[in-house]
């Protein structure tokens, strides 16, 4: 069994845990993703489709003979997951993730809590997607060439689905461009992780190769973080993820003001969508992207469907 | 004569040392109680201060906890270890493994137990809450054992000199 997985497990309730070990070694290399809710199969998902548990811990196509979650299991994975302690994770439960050694993510669903017209917490959770993290080195190999220009990194906007490897690709630029990686100079990378995805850090230490000329703000707002960096860390580069909150666009421009690049992503299909959604047209209104690289799961997680310039031409067309 | 004299001191002395041992849970079980609270109250500190994870909290409070400092770090221990036990199974199983060197009684350990349940599960207002009421609990037992040990104390020391007395006289 892979070692990062043997560390899931520990987090999952000791009788799903028995069921789990008993999956083969070539399956789980291909799993993706593992999602419990309550009295419901246990569904994995990989590239290529979806797969159920069943009770002797065998894989099945369909759900009809699957295992179905207990509500004992499911307290006692969310307790697990928790380090018992519910209360240390209210930001992550408001956010509805957190974060596991090795940089997998939890999403958690269940009851909400609100007050004031606010998402306090949340209570009775009986789902969860355990997403499991895989470094890719050499992801971004075929992109990194359009990043660059007369020795300086372009700022760049990865658009793509969820599950479509944006993040995995952030990872492999962030190691490539601070490790000087092809014999280029490497630049001082700061990465503003507001999920705690890109670097997978835990308790704010990275648990991937993000090269080891980065600096890392992990479970920051980007608009805090962004200047913060600027301010504290003076980078080269700048690499953030999942953009799409108004106040983004004033944190992204006013560090691309101060002549650091920027490099990060937003969900979105292709160009024409990120020309609909309000931030991400302001963005590109503003001019501060110049190189635009869609990706889509077409032929699995990093399929490249196009790389554009700031005036939306095609430099590469669909690339795998 | 002078045996005679000896065997009455060592019986004499005998009386006195078993009255001791009689009363040494009587005397013991207040001051574990007030422990147990103690240890608590850091945990409620550890919990509403610093949010810090149970695993940790239960390392930081049982500095606190005096005789039941075992019972706290032996949480500590099972959480750290990663094989699967939540905060309220390893608060029950150590407390479990412990009772039989500590003083408390029965309804103690019953009471101490109650901590396990809910415990790390809702948000931090509401943990406070219930470790709150629950050294209120342990306070109310820690006052009776208090009286027990004022009344009984005494009693069984005396009652004990007594049968020494009364040995010396039957057998001398």
């Amino acid at each position: 069994m892979c070692t990062d997985f043997a560390m899931i497990l520990q987090f999952l309730a000791p009788s799903l845990k028995k069921l789990f070990s008993a999956l083969p070694p070539e399956f789980l290399l291909s799993l993706e993703e593992i999602r419990l809710r309550t009295s419901q199969p246990v569904c994995l998902r990989t590239a290529q489709k979806d797969y159920w548990l069943n009770a002797q811990g065998n894989i099945e196509s369909s759900y009809n003979h699957a295992y179905c979650l207990t509500r004992e299991e499911m307290n006692k994975t969310v307790l697990l997951l928790a380090d018992s302690s519910l209360y240390a994770l209210e930001e992550e439960l408001r956010w509805g993730y957190l974060t596991l050694p090795g940089g997998h993510r939890v999403g958690l669903s269940g009851q909400g809590v609100v007050g004031h017209g606010e998402l306090k917490t949340l209570k009775n959770i009986n789902c969860l997607n355990i997403r499991i993290a895989k470094e890719v080195p050499g992801a971004a190999q075929e992109i990194l060439p359009y990043l660059w220009q007369d020795n300086s990194v372009l700022d760049t906007l990865i658009i793509s689905p969820p599950r479509a490897g944006k993040t995995t690709i952030l990872r492999d630029i962030s190691r490539t461009l601070a490790d000087g990686s092809g014999g280029k100079i490497p630049k001082q990378v700061g990465i503003v992780d507001e999920r705690s995805e890109i670097a997978g850090s835990r308790d704010g230490l990275a648990q991937m190769d993000i090269g080891c000329h980065c600096d890392i703000l992990s479970g920051c707002p980007k608009e805090q973080g962004l200047p913060l960096m600027v301010r504290a860390f003076a980078p080269d580069i700048l690499i953030t993820d999942e953009l799409g909150n108004p106040a983004d666009i004033g944190a992204v421009w006013n560090a691309s003001l101060c002549g650091v690049t920027i490099i990060a992503s937003a969900h979105g299909s292709d160009i024409a969508d990120m020309q609909n959604r309000p931030v991400l047209k302001e963005l590109a209104a503003a001019g501060i992207f110049h190189r635009y690289i869609v990706l889509s799961r077409r032929k699995g997680p990093g399929t490249i469907e196009g790389i554009y310039d700031n005036q939306f031409r095609q430099l590469r067309g669909a690339i795998g | 004569m002078i045996w005679k004299l000896l065997g009455a001191i060592f019986i004499l002395c005998s009386s006195v040392v078993a009255g001791r041992l009689s009363t040494v849970d009587l005397i013991r079980r207040p001051q574990q109680l007030a422990s147990l609270q103690r240890g608590i109250l850091a945990l409620e500190t550890e919990i509403g201060y610093g949010a810090t994870p149970l695993p940790q909290a239960f390392q930081q409070a049982a500095g606190q906890a005096g005789d039941l400092q075992s019972v706290f770090t032996g949480t500590a221990q099972k959480l750290q270890a990663g094989i699967g036990f939540t905060a309220g199974e390893a608060w029950q199983k150590s407390l479990q493994e412990k009772k039989n060197t500590l003083s408390l009684k029965k309804d103690d350990i019953q009471i101490a137990s109650l901590m396990g349940e809910n415990l790390g599960l809702s948000d931090g207002e509401d943990q406070l809450k219930r470790l709150t009421l629950l050294r209120v609990r342990l306070q109310a037992q820690e006052e009776i054992a208090q009286k027990e040990k004022e009344k009984l104390a005494k009693v069984r020391q005396s009652l004990s000199i007594a049968l020494g007395f009364v040995l010396i006289l039957i057998l001398f």
